[in-house]
């Protein structure tokens, strides 16, 4: 083996190893506070119905007339 | 011939489907005494887990299947039927999500958002290409990308592009990938997604905008090959670089060369490294001050790169749902007691104060500062890099393809002469 195929071994190995430990631990890492950051707006969210998070439940309350007839 | 018809009647299938863009409605839309509105238009259901596996598993197979068909059967058909299974079913049947393009978002995500879970088919999605790329090339841009294979498919009359058109395009998906990860990075927003050409047309419920750029792609395909795999998809960022260190790539011949020159030509896409001629070898000081220089400028360019990028970094955050209603309220303060726009509306009903809502856009702006620095001395480092690429010749004898950027099509190989293990002659059919 020379050095070439040396780098290239050590390289495919290492990213190898940094996706599948990467993988694991973003699979099993513990899942901090629920938060919907990438639809800031309830009205819009299509999990509403369903959203136990404070904001929601904050939301419905104060639109309760309007978010039954959805 | 019969691929032009083909192609032709899959144009005007697709343009059918959106002619209800510009449709108008005939009479005005009934407004309801209850208060009752036109529901809004809604994203597509969760997919039941079950079949999240089973997407998963058709991935597989055909990630296994496309390696086996370009490394052990170097068959350009059977790529070519695998791409209209791809298509079918990753892009109409699927609407092309999950996609491992887009995934790369949700993983920055998943990095960045400690209340974020990433799904395991989203996470397989991003991580099996990449593992396939690393041994066996990128034969998921092959024929498993429904992106990539709509593309292909109509590839009609290939120009040829000089080099450094190439290369200099070639830095765009650079660009695009800083700043989907700064925007994925910061719950801004997926804008891979938001700007992918093709899902549109893979849905059929494309808007007029989106489907004339996915039409202009599709277009733009027919001469050029693959226009959005090699200047703009950021997911390929990640395989070109895995695909370099591949272990089994495909090869234009299965033996060994005999420089009959027929290949030369046959790649679309630019991907085959022609052999250079050695030269006399240069002296060891030119060697050392050249990579002296280098070394110099990489760390001159990111800083030039961190510095342009972060000197943006207010109007790039301006994207944020966030930062963008803080800057209204900020801008007209009594907007929250006029207006009645969603926004406004949704904020009110939220409860939070002004004071919250700008401590928060706050914090997005400079979470923008900092991405900025880090994503513009990255575009700075591709930049330092491939002017060192441009400084160094390998020398080669053979006709091979570049692991980097060649897509795995198979199309060289109907062009090589040489039958494997007899080094003789194919019969080549005029």
């Amino acid at each position: 083996m020379d050095r070439r195929d040396f780098i290239k071994k050590a390289g495919r190995g290492l990213i190898a190893g940094g996706i599948v430990a990467g993988g694991a631990y973003l699979l099993f890492k513990p899942v901090g506070e629920e938060r919907c950051e990438l639809d800031f707006i309830c009205k819009n969210c299509k999990q509403l119905k369903n959203c136990s998070l404070p904001e929601a439940d904050d939301f419905k309350k104060k639109n309760e007339s309007s978010t039954n007839k959805r | 011939m019969k691929k032009q018809i083909i192609v032709i009647l899959f144009l005007i299938f697709t343009s059918l489907q959106f002619t209800s863009v510009f449709a108008q409605q005939r009479f005005p839309k009934p407004e309801f005494e209850s208060g009752h509105t036109q529901p809004p238009t809604l994203k597509p259901e969760a997919r039941a887990p079950i079949l999240e596996y089973l997407d998963i598993v058709v991935l597989l197979v055909s990630l296994s299947l496309v390696t086996w068909l370009v490394l052990k059967k170097r068959s350009r058909i059977g790529v070519l039927l695998m791409s209209i299974f791809s298509i079918a079913y990753f892009g109409f049947f699927r609407e092309g999500c999950v996609c491992s393009v887009g995934s790369l978002q949700n993983i920055v995500l998943a990095i960045f958002n400690p209340g974020y879970h990433i799904p395991i088919s989203v996470l397989v999605f991003f991580a099996v290409p990449l593992l396939f790329s690393l041994f066996y090339g990128r034969t998921f841009c092959a024929a498993v990308c429904p992106l990539g294979a709509i593309q292909d498919f109509f590839l009609l009359r290939p120009v040829s592009m000089k080099a450094w058109v190439q290369s200099v395009l070639g830095v765009i998906p650079y660009i695009y990938l800083g700043l989907s990860i700064l925007y994925a990075a910061t719950s801004t927003d997926f804008v891979i997604c938001r700007y992918d050409p093709f899902i549109g047309i893979f849905r059929l419920n494309a808007t007029f905008m989106m489907f004339v750029l996915g039409g202009a792609f599709l277009l733009i395909s027919m001469f050029i090959g693959r226009p959005y795999c090699r200047f703009l998809c950021p997911y390929g960022v990640l395989l070109n670089l895995t695909s370099r260190l591949s272990k089994k790539h495909l090869t234009i011949t299965p033996a060994a060369c005999i420089q009959c020159r027929l290949c030369e030509d046959s790649c679309p896409f630019g991907a085959i490294n022609k052999p250079v001629p050695a030269k006399v070898a240069e002296d060891r000081k030119t060697i050392i001050r050249r990579y002296s220089w280098m070394i110099i400028l990489i760390p001159v360019l990111m800083f030039i790169g961190g510095w342009t990028v972060a000197s943006f970094h207010e109007t790039l955050a301006k994207v944020n749902p966030k930062v963008r209603l803080a800057s209204i309220i900020h801008e007209n303060p009594t907007i929250l007691d006029e207006d009645t726009s969603i926004d406004i509306d949704a904020f009110r009903s939220s409860g939070k104060t002004r004071a919250e809502l700008f401590t928060e856009a706050a914090d997005i702006v400079s979470d923008f500062y900092l991405g900025g620095w880090i994503s513009g001395a990255f575009l700075g480092l591709v930049f330092g890099l491939t002017l060192t690429k441009l400084t160094i010749i390998r020398y080669r004898i053979d006709y091979t393809p570049n692991k980097g950027t060649c897509f795995s099509c198979a199309r060289c190989v109907d062009y090589c002469p040489v039958v494997k293990d007899k080094i003789e002659i194919k019969t080549l059919k005029i």
